[in-house]
């Protein structure tokens, strides 16, 4: 029975706390979107050092160098090529002529034999003013053509002995046997040297044809004789007093138009380089004028005058010959030194320039000097506009635009990135370059609304620097964006961000020079408040 | 089922399912005519002449956190602790400096006991494992806070311990008059795997400028894993888990090296027929391991004020980010090592009294101690013990744990013949509900279960009818 009453007792109390252990059912509802817990993230994002060389790295710019003092510079080149191919022109040569054999015969009597020279001259200069000592032929046909009278038999030969092949004059020989009465010469000059006998404002060939014939018939010697494509290379001698021009030569640059500059930016100085380098043995007067500038939309600025002249001159020494051959080159600068107008033209920021270039040879007009020409016939000419990072400014204003596509920046989490309450983005800069910078900025739809500003109208963003000074100047601010701000951005569709920046250069400062080593440091940290997002 | 296959089965149910160090159900305390009661207090003499322990097993499990910890009911809806409404000085206060797992396991293979006189002798083997697990409080504030401006966070009660090892224990208690009784037990310990953290700083402080982590510290193991080293003073270049054979294997387990030992102290007064006090101080011991040991020290600080680009390029931003990941390796000095290490065990403290109503029912009162790093317990249990007849003894106790659980524990015994069939578990699960996620499916959980201890085995008893003057109740 004990054991009855113990067993009874324990299968109630069991039944009862079972019965008692079940608790209501736990529901846990993870999405509580609106309850989420408010957290705080605070922490540096970097340090960002960007040298004025990154800028030019980034910008990429053909034009922009750098030059040994460090000075960053704009250049904008434009070559003049004047051809001086007319020193050097040989002649082409049609000419055909008549010999009577029987003005040679040996003896009256002796009707069958007649032996002799006939000779004529070729004039190869096409100025009286010209001589050619020596010319190396690159190209050129010499074609004749010998016809004798039927029947007549003997030796017909042509020589030419100014053109030299391997130091031997050129001599054609030919057999007539009576039935054979037409001989034909054809020499490709290439590569050949002639050396033209000189007479009165001549330099020629002598074309010799001998006969030693012992049955001459009546009738004509007929020799046609030709020259064409006569192309000199090398060529010593005495080219006169030619002139060449390149008139109306277009210069164009793009800088003004990428600064984007309208009358706040007041560069200290603009230098034209000229060089003209020539491999022609001849001494050249070359005249640049009429070198003026026009703006993006044609208005003049000014032609610019050196010393008081809308001119310069320069003298072109000749070419030494060698091998190489050795150029000449002469440069030119003009500068706020020496120009009166070129900071004003420089200051009506131009677009493009014009100008003229003559160049005279032999100016001295001496005719003992020897010239020489070959290969190369051109005078180069470039001039350089170099526009140095030299100024100064109070009011330079540009605005630029930054992708800001707000809907694809966050992507699926537009709900979790509604959550942020508050972010703050604090800026820290430490400047070297010694420009102020303002900023202003706003956020802007697709079709340019302004929804609503992220910077506040000029704000001190960048403190100018003192090159001179150890330490960096140092200025600080921070943009804050409320929850409320980022809904708006989300609900309107924010598409773009709108940079307004303002530079101006300290006041006690006059100009500022931009050096490629110059920098500025930007530390940038923040802080997030929101709501964790609903996983 | 081959050798290997076997011990990894073992390791696994006392590494993970029924982790253990010799903290037995306290309801066993009490429980004289269960033999296992002298491995709580050496100074306890089972009420049996003679006895032969076959296999056994033991687990404790403890948290400091509950279901209802991690999640809080607030206005009748549960919440997460990503709610603002979750209230995170309740959960400091449940976990204090540190969220503490522990799991304590392990299987006695056999043990013998026997009585001379007034002495009392025992012999045991078997083996034990434990892991213990502190994540620190301050884990928790950056789900609370975020990272602040000017915060600090203090992770340096961040730790692991873990040890599996064999353990061979020897008994001795004496009568040594009518009031008092002491035992001693002397246990030779030999680590089988083990690893252990030894942090002693590890803390991160935000600011909207610079992040800084000061680390210190250094990580122990004794086990099966190679370490290919770097430059001095860089991080390895690689920790791999060696990969072992059958014969490899078996020969790890059947292992004896990395000795260690600990003793166990106990003292029993009976004050009157009534009126029984003891205490018992256990666990005063280490493991040292001195085998496959490496070791990896750190030590430096690493500050982080963001990212370094110079220039737009975006190659060098690319760089920068990959930079990061580099400074930490090298700021921060790494120094791998061989050395031996020990593995101190946790000591407890039981301090109990009885009070015997009727030669069948007890009352008895324990408070149990466990010493650790940041992870100091203290549980009272308040029992009632019954042995209505000889063949069977009865336990049903209550505890609470200071800043745990609290709830019913119980423990019995049932004699077949010698063979004596033994369970106790404190801590009993006794609420539980139905819970879901969302929209997902709904599982019981004990929402408010924090502890959890049970042992249960087999005992062969003899001299089962009490000694002399002492006998067990005679049946009807």
């Amino acid at each position: 029975m004990k054991t009855y009453g113990l067993m009874k007792m324990l299968f109630f109390t069991l039944l009862l706390v079972l019965w008692g252990c079940k608790d209501d059912d736990i529901w846990v509802n993870t999405d509580t979107e609106g309850d989420n817990r408010q957290v705080e993230i605070a922490a540096p994002a970097g340090e960002l050092t960007y040298k004025i060389s990154d800028f030019l790295e980034d910008i990429d710019n053909e034009h922009v160098f750098v030059d040994e003092e460090g000075l960053v510079n704009a250049r904008y080149t434009q070559e003049v090529d004047i051809e001086w191919e007319t020193l050097v022109t040989l002649n082409d040569v049609e000419e055909t002529w008549y010999f009577s054999p029987l003005d040679l015969l040996l003896s009256p009597t002796l009707k069958v034999a007649a032996a002799g020279n006939f000779e004529e001259k070729v004039k190869l200069n096409t100025r009286d003013d010209v001589r050619y000592d020596t010319i190396f032929m690159d190209d050129g046909i010499m074609s004749a053509e010998l016809r004798i009278p039927d029947g007549t038999t003997g030796t017909v030969s042509v020589a030419i002995p100014e053109v030299l092949n391997d130091g031997q004059p050129l001599e054609y020989s030919f057999e007539a046997n009576g039935t054979n009465n037409v001989f034909i010469i054809y020499e490709n000059l290439s590569g050949l040297k002639v050396i033209p006998s000189q007479a009165q404002d001549s330099s020629y060939l002598s074309v010799i044809t001998t006969v030693d014939l012992e049955n001459a018939e009546l009738g004509n010697v007929e020799l046609n004789f030709s020259l064409t494509d006569m192309t000199p290379g090398l060529t010593f001698g005495y080219f006169g007093q030619q002139t060449a021009s390149k008139p109306d030569q277009e210069f164009t640059f793009d800088v003004f138009d990428e600064l984007d500059v309208i009358d706040e930016i007041e560069f200290f100085d603009l230098e034209l380089n000229l060089e003209v380098t020539s491999g022609i043995g001849v001494p050249f007067d070359v005249r640049v004028e009429n070198m003026e500038f026009f703006k993006e939309d044609n208005q003049s600025c000014g032609v610019l005058t050196v010393n008081n002249n809308p001119y310069i001159d320069l003298f072109m020494e000749p070419a030494i010959y060698g091998n190489p051959v050795e150029n000449s080159e002469t440069t030119f600068d003009i500068s706020r030194e020496n120009s009166e107008n070129i900071v004003d033209i420089v200051n009506s920021y131009p677009a493009r320039m014009i100008f003229d270039v003559t160049s005279w040879s032999n100016p001295e007009g001496e005719t003992g000097v020897l010239n020489f020409m070959g290969p190369d016939n051109i005078l180069r000419g470039k001039m350089n506009v170099i526009l140095p990072a030299w100024f100064k400014t109070s009011d330079y204003n540009r605005k630029d635009t930054v992708d800001f596509d707000i809907h694809d920046i966050v992507g699926d989490d537009e709900e979790d990135v509604r959550e942020i309450e508050e972010f703050i983005v604090w800026l820290d800069f430490y400047s070297r370059i010694p420009v102020d910078i303002v900023a202003s900025a706003w956020v802007i739809d697709a079709q340019g609304n302004k929804i609503d500003d992220l910077l506040e109208s000029d704000t001190n963003v960048i403190a100018a620097g003192d090159p001179d000074q150890e330490e960096p100047a140092h200025s600080e601010f921070s943009v804050s964006i409320s929850g409320d701000q980022i809904n708006e951005y989300l609900d309107r569709n924010a598409m773009e961000i709108v940079i307004q920046t303002g530079y101006k250069t300290p006041e006690e400062q006059e100009y500022i020079k931009i050096y490629d080593d110059m920098d500025f440091r930007a530390v940038v940290s923040f802080e997030g408040l929101g709501r964790i997002p609903s996983f | 089922m081959n050798i290997k296959k076997y011990i990894l089965a073992v390791s696994l149910a006392l590494v993970v399912l029924i982790p253990a160090q010799g903290q037995s159900p306290m309801g066993l305390y009490f429980m004289e005519t269960i033999p296992q009661s002298h491995q709580i207090n050496p100074a306890m003499q089972p009420r049996a002449n003679a006895f032969f322990s076959l296999p056994s097993v033991n687990a404790l499990f403890q948290s400091d956190m509950a279901f209802n910890d991690a999640f809080q009911e607030v206005g009748g809806e549960w919440i997460t602790p990503w709610s603002q409404r979750f209230d995170y000085s309740d959960l400091y206060g449940a976990i204090g400096e540190a969220a503490n797992i522990n799991q304590y396991g392990d299987v006695d293979v056999l043990g013998i006991g026997f009585r001379s006189g007034r002495d009392y002798f025992t012999f045991s083997m078997g083996i034990k494992s434990v892991m213990q697990t502190g994540l620190p409080s301050d884990l928790f504030k950056i789900a609370e806070l975020g990272f602040p401006h000017d915060e600090s966070f203090d992770f340096s009660s961040t730790r692991l311990k873990q040890a599996l090892y064999h353990e061979l224990a020897f008994g001795y208690s004496r009568k040594w008059n009518d009031k008092f009784t002491f035992g001693l037990k002397f246990k030779p310990l030999f680590g089988i795997v083990g690893g252990v953290t030894d942090i002693d700083r590890f803390q991160l402080n935000t600011s909207r400028t610079q992040w800084d982590m000061i680390v210190a510290g250094t990580v122990y193991s004794s086990a099966p894993v190679d370490v290919e080293e770097g430059e001095p003073g860089d991080f390895p270049e690689s920790i791999d888990e060696r990969d072992l054979s059958d014969d490899e294997t078996t020969d790890y387990f059947k292992s004896f090296s990395n000795g260690g030992m600990a003793f166990d102290l106990g003292a029993v007064y009976r004050h009157d027929e009534q009126w029984t006090f003891s205490a018992a101080l256990t666990n005063l011991g280490y493991v040292r391991f001195k085998d496959d040991l490496n070791s990896l020290s750190f030590n430096g600080t690493y500050s982080f004020d963001g990212i370094n680009v110079e220039g737009s390029d975006e190659d060098e931003i690319e760089q920068a980010f990959e930079d990061i990941a580099d400074s930490i390796k090298t700021v921060i000095e790494y120094d791998v090592k061989h050395e031996k290490f020990s593995v101190p065990l946790s000591p407890l403290l039981y301090l109990g009294g009885s009070y015997r109503l009727t030669p069948a029912v007890t009352f008895g009162l324990l408070s149990r101690s466990v010493f650790q790093q940041h992870n100091f317990r203290q549980d009272f249990n308040l029992s009632a013990n019954l042995q209505p007849y000889n063949f069977v003894a009865l336990n049903l106790n209550y505890g609470v744990r200071l800043n745990g659980g609290n709830g019913v524990g119980m423990g019995t015994s049932f004699l077949l013949g010698p063979l004596q069939l033994y369970f106790a578990a404190d801590y009993l699960p006794t609420r539980y509900s139905d819970v879901t996620f969302d929209d997902g499916d709904s599982f019981p959980m004990f929402y408010r279960q924090k502890d959890l201890s049970f042992r249960f085995g087999l005992n062969l008893i003899f001299g089962r009818h009490g000694y002399r003057d002492e006998p067990m109740l005679a049946g009807n």
